[in-house]
């Protein structure tokens, strides 16, 4: 008989390692295999989770307990209980004037990222616009962008001086206007709108075309349909979108670094920021912001939440209505006209401003032909430059981030979606809240508790212990923390795609939970990780806020370089650094994306797979959704 | 006894699932569980496999134990193979690493492995299709992939989880003739999950019918076809005319059974009935005269009978179904029965009324 024939060696494989056909399994059973399989899964289970502590869980911990507990990391520690920081926050108007200014700009914010968001996502996914496809591309470029460069950017546009300024003459009451918190509100709205623009789009996908055609047939113009039918269908979507486009808002750094501070606006981000980095340092300060400001986030993210409960996103990923598109008519042109105005101020203006910069020796000195120069990206690429080693820096250590994050969201997300290990859905509600935390806040977390005066009775920091605090490893360890969570919610997005028939076929033949893993999920979900590990490399490259708070002293990473550039009015050179800076992210992009494919057509001569693989762009799109809607 | 599986449950929430079960299975045999749906037939294969924790209960294969109650197996560790309703095809693998996932896992060298594949894949008539991925095959050759490879770790047992349901009515047909083949040639035991009967009775050795998480009968198709010992198994192992009725008395050395059919019944109808000599003793109350269509005979004149298993009746619907015409009578005086299921030689018209007869050796009694 077939099979027969190879009995033996089988058998005989399986005897040498111990796994015979035991008449029972006696209570005391002890085989070398058994326990390699266990201190493996052991392994695989227990290094995610540990650095899920260590760099997120402890850090969140140490700022929100020091907000009530002020004593937690004097020596000797002690939990005496105290609103005296609150109370701090409350009765001085400098303090809470700054969360107050939060508080109104991001729901201002919020309000008109959603307008734009919402008309952007309808003009381009249901009607004839013209170049739709690359518009959702552009919407893509902003999302990526680093708020800090098109806050600076827009600062030195509008700038009395600056380049078009000598060409247009700005008056002085439009200048006063826009540096204020109009002008801060306009650019957290360009910078904030593709989040409505993705969550829109989703709810897009699965509103058929039915039910405007059902109020068509019984006689509605196409307009009134929209707004009596599509509208309100659409409206939990877009008020749970203009939750997030308000959470980020409030979340963000970059723009409270550059234009709000042009602006004499203050942000709470930044006013943290502030109370860790100046002297006296006033961490109370900054422990109470940080809660409130989470808390403002959290209630946001979680009201957000129950809005969308009811709707189950496994629709979106089994079929693609194709809804019918709308005609413009005579609005085409006009409505494409208006996209255009978007990306021009969201986009070109921004960009183009710096890449000129780039190449300006002094934009005081406008646009004349001896203000042209290479020296910007020549100083920087010289050998020994500090921009040079930053760029260095910045790369390895954003390339390393995203590797490790990779690497060990997979694991946590199948430890919460798919064992029955007890305390998941904890830390399923741990990586949902910890994605509502800021950079700062997390940063802050950072220096408390890796700072902490305890920690040397471990042999940690002080003078003969391990140096942790103040090397380039705790802000490593700071970017790890800060992008596991979404990169956990992502590998769940992935991972809830795969039938749970594959990995229990894949138990009968025999594979254990490391085997699974790698020889299974990895492979099948290779695309969901390539998108997860472009997302972290992207955005710790473009990292602002933890990484002021913890770089060590003399070795800044590319922003942060960038930034006091900007602050030293080295315009040339910091614009420089922005252009390489999105030049090398550019470039991962197109290997990432473009090497994989290129790969599978040779491989599979050109026949496309289908079913598990979900498409690129859709799939991208619902791990966005799903990490942005903070499912 | 290959397979043994002894008082086994499962229940969910406060639901009981499977409610002590026992089982026996011989080396070789293909076994069939079938039932309806939530009848606990796919939650029994798999804690037969180690995806699921019983209860209570043991399983044992060979002289293994697999379960008992106190130890479980890892399901890494039982060398079973199983077959999965969607078969469950890697995507990301060609076909020859889906079938030797389980053998490059045992470290077998890969010579043998490349052999053993070919083999495989030779004995589900898909030789050459070693390069292909799942998405480039048809259905019923992803399912014959899916069967080469829970059979390239030489499992022991091997498990089927609705194997054929994915597949068109014709191409399940031809691929159950096919399977028993390759099935029987390899002398390998079966435990198949189905809710077809057709098709357990086509592949089985031995059927267990499964309701409600309980065990209603266990034996060979003919065995359940002939001689159901409930309601429940009759009507699903087929079509069957059940006339519910009270025991008059019974005949035990003949075997013999006569209830008079209550209910609306013309002077409360006398019939005759078998019974064999195990259930004959456990039928008590009432209990149901269970006549197959295929026996029932039908006229359009009264006949002389010497037996009294006559019913008179109306033809009440008629279609012609490749050379016979299905036939539905309904029983005259009756309110509660459902109309007899006939197949008539001529053609019936509506309302006209004819004869039924029901000869009593071709009568099985079962308990309601």
């Amino acid at each position: 008989m077939v099979p027969r024939q190879h009995r033996p060696i089988v058998n005989g494989e399986n005897q040498k390692k111990g796994v015979v056909e035991n008449p029972t399994m006696p209570p005391l059973s002890f085989s070398l295999q058994a326990f390699r399989r266990y201190v493996i899964q052991l392994l695989v289970i227990g290094i995610p989770l540990l650095i899920l502590f260590l760099f997120v869980l402890y850090p969140l911990a140490a700022i929100i307990l020091q907000s009530v507990f002020p004593q937690l990391y004097a020596t000797p520690p002690s939990l005496a209980p105290s609103l005296d920081a609150l109370r701090q926050v409350a009765s001085n108007p400098e303090n809470y004037a700054a969360l107050f200014n939060s508080l109104w700009m991001s729901a201002t914010t919020a309000l008109l990222a959603s307008l734009l968001g919402t008309i952007l996502a309808i003009l381009v996914r249901r009607t004839d616009l013209p170049l739709r496809r690359t518009m959702d591309t552009l919407v893509w470029i902003v999302f990526f962008t680093p708020s800090f460069l098109i806050g600076e950017a827009w600062s030195l546009f509008i700038i009395r001086g600056g380049i078009p300024d000598q060409y247009l003459h700005f008056s002085d009451t439009f200048i006063n206007w826009f540096f204020s918190p109009a002008g801060v509100i306009f650019v957290l709205s360009l910078k904030t709108f593709p989040f409505v623009y993705i969550s829109v789009s989703v709810a897009l996908l699965w509103l058929g075309s039915e039910f405007e055609d059902a109020a068509r047939l019984a006689g509605a113009s196409t307009l009134r349909s929209w707004l009596g039918i599509n509208a309100p269908l659409l409206l939990p979507a877009i008020l749970a979108a203009g939750l997030i486009a308000f959470a980020e808002a409030l979340s963000d750094f970059g723009v409270a670094a550059t234009i709000a501070q042009s602006s004499s606006v203050t942000l709470v981000t930044y006013q943290i920021y502030t109370a860790i980095n100046t002297s006296p340092v006033n961490f109370s300060l900054a422990a109470a912001l940080s809660l409130l400001l989470f808390l403002a986030i959290a209630l946001a993210l979680l009201i957000q939440a129950g809005l969308l409960r009811s709707r189950s996103f496994q629709v979106i990923s089994g079929r693609n209505r194709p809804a019918r598109r709308l005609s413009l008519g005579i609005w085409k042109w006009p409505a494409f006209g208006f996209c255009v105005i978007v990306f021009l101020l969201a986009l070109v203006i921004p960009l183009g401003t710096c890449l000129v910069l780039s190449f300006l020796h002094a934009f005081g000195l406008g646009l004349t032909p001896d203000n042209w120069t290479l020296d910007n990206y020549q100083a920087i690429l010289t050998q020994g430059s500090d921009d040079l080693a930053a760029l260095q820096r910045t790369v390895l250590l954003a390339i390393g981030a995203a590797s490790i994050v990779a690497l060990i969201g997979l694991p946590i997300a199948f430890i919460i979606r798919r064992t029955n290990l007890p305390g998941r859905n904890v830390l399923s509600l741990f990586t949902l809240v910890t994605i509502a935390v800021p950079g700062i806040i997390l940063a802050c977390g950072y220096i408390f508790a890796w700072n902490a005066p305890y920690l040397q009775n471990f042999g940690i920091g002080g003078v003969q212990g391990v140096q942790f605090y103040g090397t380039i490893w705790i802000l490593f360890a700071a970017y790890i923390g800060g992008s596991l969570p979404y990169a956990t919610r992502l590998s769940i997005g992935g991972l809830d795609q795969v039938g749970q028939n594959l990995l229990e076929t894949a138990r009968v033949q025999g594979a254990h939970l490391f085997q699974i893993l790698f020889s299974i999920i990895g492979p099948i979900l290779r695309s969901n990780l390539t998108s997860i590990w472009l997302l972290i490399f992207t955005g710790t490259m473009f990292e602002l806020a933890s990484s002021e708070l913890l770089y060590p002293p003399g070795e800044p990473t590319m922003s942060v370089r960038i930034v006091s550039l900007f602050n030293d009015f080295k315009l040339g050179p910091g614009m420089a650094l922005s252009m390489l800076n999105i030049g090398i992210v550019l470039f991962a992009l197109i290997i990432f994306r473009t090497v994989p494919w290129l790969v599978h057509q040779f491989r599979q001569g050109g026949t496309r797979s289908k079913t598990s693989y979900v498409s690129t762009h859709q799939e991208t799109e619902q791990e966005l959704r799903i990490a942005e809607g903070r499912l | 006894m290959y397979l043994l599986i002894k008082k086994l449950n499962k229940s969910y929430a406060s639901r009981k699932v499977v409610s002590d079960v026992d089982l026996t299975v011989e080396e070789g045999e293909i076994l069939s569980l079938l039932g309806p749906s939530g009848c606990g037939k796919t939650t029994i294969l798999r804690m037969i496999a180690g995806l699921v924790t019983p209860d209570s209960g043991l399983i044992k294969i060979g002289d293994r134990v697999l379960f008992d109650g106190k130890r479980e197996v890892p399901v890494e560790e039982r060398r079973l193979g199983m077959v999965f309703q969607d078969y469950a095809l890697w995507p990301h693998m060609t076909v020859a690493r889906n079938i030797s996932y389980g053998m490059r896992l045992s470290r077998v060298p890969s010579r043998e492995i490349k052999k053993h594949v070919q083999e495989l894949l030779e004995v589900v008539n898909l030789s050459g299709f070693g390069d292909r991925y799942s998405h480039q095959l048809s259905g019923g050759q992803q399912q014959r992939v899916a069967i080469a490879r829970a059979l390239a770790t030489e499992p022991r047992v091997l498990l089927l989880d609705e194997p054929l349901s994915s597949l068109d009515t014709g191409l399940r047909e031809s691929m159950r003739a096919e399977l028993v083949q390759i099935f029987r040639r390899l002398k390998i035991t079966i435990i198949n999950v189905t809710h077809d009967q057709d098709e357990a009775m086509s592949m089985s050795d031995r059927i267990m019918v499964l309701r409600e998480g309980k065990v209603q009968q266990i034996g060979t198709p003919i065995e359940l076809y002939i001689q159901p010992v409930n309601v429940f198994v009759a009507s699903f192992m087929g079509p069957a005319n059940l006339l519910s009725g009270e025991i008059m008395q019974t005949n035990a050395h003949a075997g013999i059974v006569t209830l008079r059919l209550g209910k609306g019944f013309e002077e409360d109808q006398i019939m005759k009935g078998l019974a064999s000599g195990d259930l004959l003793d456990t039928l008590k109350g009432r209990v149901s005269l269970l006549c197959r269509p295929d026996d029932v005979r039908l006229y359009p004149e009264s006949q002389s009978f010497d037996h009294s298993n006559v019913l008179q009746g109306t033809v009440s619907y008629s279609s012609f179904v490749g050379g016979r015409w299905h036939t539905l009578i309904k029983p005259e005086k009756e309110e509660q029965s459902p109309p007899i299921l006939a197949y008539s030689p001529f053609q019936p018209h509506l309302n006209q009324q004819v004869w039924l007869e029901f000869p009593p050796d071709c009568c099985q009694i079962v308990q309601e």
